[in-house]
C-alpha cells in the first residue's frame, strides 16, 4: 500500500491564562492509502487537536503548531501558510473533515444544497447547476430521503443524524484521499451512530478513501479500523493493529481502556485517577501518577520513544519494554 | 407570514394606544395651568373669570379626561392634531413642516450608522488587535461615552468658530439652497450618527468575533474556502442578525437625539419643537410630537423584525 | 454540575477546542481569579482608578476645591485661566475648576441613586413577571415593550417637567427610562434559570414559590444584574447631563456638568473652556464606568465573555 500521510514530531501548544499547554506533544503516525485507522483516547488527550493541526485549523492565537512535519502525498503541509492557496486546495479537496457537532457544524443561514455546492464550485470549478445536481446525488447516496427537496432545506429543519449524513456527504463530494472523522458519531443516538458508521465505512471502501477515526469508543475501533493509535496526555503511547492490541496490550493505559469496553459477563474496571495537567509537564511518562506498574526508575527516566515490539505494534511503556516486571 | 404581520401590526397599535394614554395622563400632571400661562403670555390685561372659562371651553379643557382623550385620539387618527394652546398654530401642519427637517437629518444619520457601523465592526473584528481595530475601538468608545451636545459644541467651536468652515447654526432645506443645506447638515448629521455608528460597530465587532468561533465557520475553513469567502459568505450574514435587532434601538436613539442636536444647532425640527413646547407647557404639542415619535419608532421596529425574519431562516412565523 | 470545560475560543481559523479544566488547571481561589480577570486589561484598571479618584473628589470636594461652587467674584467675570482660577471663571465670576469638582457630586449621586432605584423596581417587577407566567407576565411584558418604545430622552423630558426640578425629580425621570431594561433582563434570566434542575427539584419538593424565587432564582441573576447596573451608571449620568443641558434637569445655580455646558455654550466664542471642560468631565466619568462594567462582565459572567467588545 502507498504511504499517504506521514506525521512526525507534531507538537501543538496553546497559550492560556495559566501557562502554555502542550496539547499535542511529539506525535508521529502514518496513514496508508485507503486505510482506516483509529485514534483513541480520553477527552482532552489531544486527539482532536492533532487532527486540527494536520488540517491547520487550529485557532491562532491561542494555538500554535510549534514543531513537526505533516507530509501528505509528498508535500510538507506545514510549509504552507494556514491561509495559503495550497492549504485551501487541500482542505476539502484532498483531505476533508467531519466534525463532532452535527447540530452546530452547518451554517444555519444557508441551505444544505448551497453549503454542499460550495465545496464543489470551490475545488472543481463547476457551475452552480451542476454542483446542485451532484449535491443532490450525494444526498441520496448518504441515505437522505427525498434529496431533491431536502437540498433546499435549512439545517434546522433536519435531525442531528440527518445533518451528520449531510456532513459525511459533503466530505465525500470532491472524492478526497483522506477523511478525518473527529468523533463524528459521538453526539448521536446509539442506533443512528451505528447506521452512520456503517455508511462511512461503505463510502470510504467504495471510493478507496483513507479514514482517520478519532474516538474514545474502543468498540467502534474494534469493528472498523485496521490500526489503532492510543493517545494519552498529548502523546501517542501505543499503536498497533487491532488484533495485536486486543491480544497483547503492552501499555497499562491501553489495558485499562480495554477493560472499560463492556463485554458480556465481565466487570468494567475504571482507570483510577484523572489525566494530568498539560502545563509544564515533566519529560517522564504522563501516565505515571495513575500507573499500577510504575517502577522507581520511571520517575527518573524520560518516557521512551514509541518502540517496536512486534509486527505493527509499538509502545512507550519502559516497564514492559525492558521487562522490569513479570506481570 | 401574513398573519404574523397582522399580529405585529395589532401589537404595534396596542403599543401606540398605551403610549398615548400614558403620555396623555402624564401631560395632565404637568405643573402650570396652560390657560393662565396663555393669558399671562398674551398679556391680556383685563381678564374676567368668564373669559377664562370661555377660553377653557374653547380649548376643550373643561370636559372629563376620558372624553378629552378619546376625542384627541380619534382626531389624531383622522390626521387632526389640534391647535397649539400657546401660539394657535395647527399642530398637524407644523409637525408636517418640521418632520421633514428632522427626518432629513435623522434618516441621513441613521443610514450612515447602518452602513458605517457594520463596516467598521467587521473590519475591526477581522483585523483584531491591529491598528484599525484599536482606532475603531477608540472611536466607538468616544461615540458611546461623549454627550451629544458636547460633541456638537466641540464641532461648532473648531469648524465654525475657529476654522470658519461651516455655519454654526440653523437649517435650510436642500431644495431651497442645496449647498447651504449641505454645509448646515454636516455637523448635526455627524453628531446624530455618532451614537448609532459607535453602538453598531461595537455590536458588530463582538458579534463577528462570536460567529468566528462557531463550529460552522470551522466547517467553512475545512471546506478549503479562503478568508475572503469565509467572511463574505459565512460570517457576515450570521453576525448581522443581532445587529439588525439593534437598529430599532438606534432609531430610538436618533429620534431622541434630535431633541439635543436641534437645540445645540438651533434647527427648527420636531426635537426643538418638543423642547420649546415643554418649556412653555404647550400640552397638545408635546402629546402630538411624542405620539408621532413613538409611531416612527414602533413602525420601524416592526420593519426591523420582519427583516430579521427574512435574514434568519430559523424564525418561524406561526 | 457537570464537568467544567475551559473553552479556548478564538477567531481566525474557527473552532473551539475543549480541554478539560481539571486536567489543565489547578483549583484557583475564586476571588483571586476575579481580581486577575478584572484587572487583566489595562484600560479597565485605568477606568477603575479614575472612578475611585472621582468618587474621592466628590467626597472631599470641600477640601480639594479652591473656591466654593457659588462663590462669585463679580470683578473677575469670564476670566481667562490663570494661577488663581486654573480654568478661568464663568459669567458670574465663579471658579470653573471648583464648580467642576462640585459637579461630580451631582453626577455621581444622580447616577448611583438612579441605578439603585431602577434596578430595585425593575428586578422586583421582572421577578414577578418571570415567575407569574401566563396573563400577568404578558401584560407586564407588553407594558415594558410600550415603555421601551418611547425614545428614552423624550420620556425623561416629560417626566422631568412634571416633577420638581432637583436631584429627586431628575432621578425619577431617568430611572423611569432604565427600569424596563431590568424587567427584560430579569424576566429572561428567570425563564432560563427556571428550567434548571435544582429549581425543578425545589418545586417538586414543595418549596414555596416566593422562597424559590429569592433563594434560588435571585442569586443566579446577580452577576448579570451587577454588570447591567455598572453599564447603566454611564447611561444615567449621560441622561442627567442631557436633561440639565436642555434646562429640564438640575437647575442653576447648582453645579451640574450638563447645565454648566449650556451656560458656557453662550460664551463659546470667548471662553470655550466654559462649555468644553464640563463636557470632558462627563465623558471621562462615563467612559470609566463603562470600562469597569466591561471588566466586571469579563470577570463575573463567563457566558458573556465572547460579547465583550475589546
Amino acid at each position: 500500500m502507498e504511504r499517504l500521510l506521514t506525521v512526525s514530531g507534531l507538537t501543538t501548544e496553546f497559550r492560556t491564562e495559566r501557562g502554555t499547554v502542550k496539547a499535542v506533544n511529539d506525535v508521529s503516525y502514518h496513514v496508508d492509502e485507503g486505510e482506516i485507522i483509529g485514534l483513541v483516547g480520553e477527552s482532552g488527550c489531544g486527539k482532536s487537536v492533532s487532527q486540527l493541526s494536520v488540517m491547520q485549523l487550529i485557532p491562532n492565537p491561542p494555538g500554535k503548531i510549534v514543531a513537526g512535519s505533516v507530509e501528505f502525498e509528498g508535500q510538507d503541509l506545514l510549509r504552507y501558510g494556514r491561509e495559503s492557496r495550497e492549504m485551501c486546495a487541500i482542505r476539502g479537496g484532498r483531505i476533508s473533515m467531519v466534525f463532532q457537532e452535527p447540530m452546530t457544524s452547518l451554517n444555519p443561514a444557508m441551505t444544505i444544497c448551497r453549503q454542499m455546492g460550495e465545496v464543489l464550485t470551490e475545488h472543481l470549478g463547476i457551475d452552480k447547476a451542476e454542483a446542485r445536481e451532484r449535491s443532490v446525488d450525494m444526498l441520496s447516496q448518504v441515505g437522505i430521503p427525498d434529496p431533491g427537496k431536502r437540498a433546499d432545506d435549512y439545517p434546522h429543519q433536519l435531525s442531528g443524524g440527518m445533518r451528520q449524513r449531510v456532513m459525511v456527504g459533503m466530505s465525500m463530494l470532491c472524492n478526497p484521499k483522506m477523511i478525518i472523522a473527529d468523533e463524528a458519531t459521538t453526539a448521536l443516538d446509539a442506533t443512528i451512530q451505528a447506521q452512520l458508521l456503517e455508511l462511512m465505512y461503505e463510502m470510504v471502501n467504495k471510493y478507496h478513501t483513507a479514514l482517520v477515526m478519532v474516538t474514545h469508543n474502543l468498540g467502534i475501533v474494534a469493528r472498523y479500523v485496521h490500526r489503532v493509535n492510543v493517545m494519552y496526555a498529548g502523546r501517542i503511547i501505543e499503536s498497533g493493529t487491532v488484533r495485536e492490541l486486543w491480544a497483547n496490550p503492552m501499555h497499562p493505559y491501553t489495558e485499562g481502556l480495554l477493560k472499560c469496553v463492556p463485554k458480556l459477563g465481565e466487570r468494567l474496571v475504571p482507570i483510577k485517577g484523572m489525566p494530568p495537567s498539560l502545563i509544564n509537564r515533566p519529560p517522564t511518562c504522563p501516565f505515571l501518577p495513575r500507573c499500577r506498574l510504575r517502577q522507581k526508575s520511571c520517575f527518573e527516566e524520560p518516557v521512551p520513544e514509541l518502540t517496536h515490539v512486534e509486527g505493527d505494534h509499538y509502545t512507550t511503556c519502559r516497564v514492559r519494554l525492558e521487562g522490569l516486571t513479570d506481570d | 407570514m401574513l398573519t404574523y404581520i397582522v399580529r405585529r401590526l395589532i401589537h404595534a397599535f396596542v403599543v401606540i394606544v398605551i403610549v398615548s394614554i400614558a403620555v396623555f395622563i402624564l401631560i395632565r400632571l404637568l405643573p402650570g395651568d396652560p390657560i393662565e400661562m396663555l393669558i399671562s403670555q398674551t398679556q391680556l390685561t383685563e381678564t374676567t373669570p368668564e373669559m377664562i372659562e370661555a377660553l377653557r371651553h374653547d380649548k376643550g379643557l373643561d370636559r372629563p379626561l376620558p372624553v378629552q382623550y378619546a376625542d384627541w385620539f380619534v382626531q389624531m387618527i383622522r390626521g387632526d392634531f389640534g391647535t397649539s394652546i400657546m401660539r394657535n398654530f395647527d399642530i398637524g401642519k407644523e409637525i408636517g413642516n418640521r418632520v421633514t427637517v428632522t427626518l432629513m437629518i435623522g434618516l441621513s444619520a441613521f443610514v450612515i450608522g447602518l452602513v458605517l457601523g457594520p463596516i467598521l465592526g467587521i473590519v475591526s473584528a477581522v483585523r483584531r488587535g491591529k491598528f484599525v481595530d484599536n482606532l475603531v475601538t477608540v472611536i466607538a468608545n468616544i461615540g458611546i461615552t461623549a454627550p451629544a451636545f458636547w460633541v456638537g459644541i466641540l464641532l461648532i467651536f473648531f469648524f465654525g468658530v475657529r476654522l470658519k468652515l461651516l455655519p454654526i447654526y440653523g437649517y435650510t432645506l436642500p431644495w431651497d439652497d442645496f449647498w447651504m443645506s449641505f454645509k448646515q447638515s454636516l455637523m448635526p448629521i455627524f453628531v446624530t450618527a455618532l451614537g448609532p455608528i459607535a453602538t453598531t460597530a461595537r455590536q458588530t465587532r463582538s458579534s463577528v468575533l462570536e460567529v468566528m468561533s462557531e463550529d460552522y465557520i470551522r466547517t467553512a475553513w475545512a471546506k478549503g474556502l479562503n478568508e475572503r469567502k469565509v467572511i463574505l459568505r459565512h460570517i457576515i450574514k450570521n453576525s448581522l442578525l443581532p445587529v439588525v435587532t439593534l437598529q430599532g434601538t438606534m432609531l430610538r436613539m436618533v429620534v431622541g437625539g434630535s431633541v439635543v442636536v436641534e437645540t445645540v444647532f438651533v434647527i427648527p425640527g420636531m426635537g426643538k419643537m418638543m423642547v420649546d413646547a415643554m418649556l412653555s407647557h404647550d400640552y397638545p404639542v408635546v402629546q402630538a410630537v411624542t405620539v408621532i415619535m413613538t409611531l416612527v419608532v414602533v413602525l420601524s421596529s416592526l420593519i426591523v423584525d420582519l427583516l430579521y425574519g427574512w435574514l434568519d431562516p430559523r424564525i418561524q412565523y406561526d | 454540575m457537570t464537568t467544567k470545560t475551559d473553552s479556548i475560543n478564538a477567531p481566525g481559523l474557527g473552532g473551539e477546542v475543549d480541554i478539560l479544566e481539571e486536567q489543565l488547571l489547578p483549583p484557583v481561589n475564586e476571588f483571586r481569579r476575579f481580581v486577575k480577570v478584572f484587572f487583566r486589561r489595562k484600560i479597565v484598571l485605568i477606568g477603575f482608578i479614575i472612578v475611585v479618584l472621582i468618587v474621592a473628589m466628590a467626597i472631599f470636594a470641600d477640601v480639594i476645591a479652591p473656591f466654593g461652587p457659588y462663590e462669585q467674584d463679580l470683578h473677575n467675570v469670564l476670566a481667562a485661566p490663570d494661577s488663581t482660577h486654573l480654568l478661568g471663571t464663568d459669567s458670574l465670576g465663579r471658579d470653573l475648576l471648583s464648580r467642576i469638582i462640585y459637579g461630580s457630586r451631582v453626577a455621581l449621586s444622580v447616577g448611583v441613586i438612579t441605578v439603585l432605584l431602577s434596578a430595585a423596581v425593575g428586578t422586583l417587577i421582572g421577578l414577578v413577571a418571570g415567575y407569574a407566567e401566563g396573563a400577568l407576565q404578558s401584560v407586564i411584558m407588553r407594558l415594558t415593550d410600550a415603555m421601551m418604545a418611547i425614545p428614552s430622552l423624550i420620556l425623561s423630558l416629560i417626566v422631568a417637567s412634571i416633577l420638581n426640578r432637583g436631584v429627586l425629580g431628575v432621578v425619577i425621570a431617568v430611572a423611569i427610562t432604565l427600569f424596563p431594561g431590568y424587567i427584560r433582563l430579569i424576566n429572561g434570566q428567570v425563564l432560563s434559570v427556571k428550567q434548571n434542575d435544582y429549581v425543578m427539584a425545589g418545586r417538586s419538593m414543595g418549596s414555596h414559590k416566593a422562597r424559590i424565587m429569592f433563594r434560588h432564582i435571585l442569586p443566579n441573576c446577580l452577576s448579570p444584574l451587577i454588570v447591567q447596573m455598572t453599564m447603566m451608571m454611564g447611561v444615567a449620568i449621560l441622561s442627567e447631563a442631557s436633561l440639565s443641558f436642555l434646562g429640564l434637569g438640575i437647575l442653576p445655580p447648582t453645579a451640574a456638568w450638563g447645565g454648566m455646558c449650556y451656560d458656557g455654550y453662550k460664551y463659546l466664542m470667548m471662553r470655550p473652556l466654559l462649555s468644553i471642560a464640563p463636557g470632558l468631565a462627563i465623558m471621562v466619568l462615563v467612559f470609566s464606568f463603562n470600562m469597569v462594567g466591561d471588566g466586571l462582565r469579563d470577570a463575573l459572567d463567563p457566558k458573556l465573555r465572547g460579547t465583550s467588545s475589546n
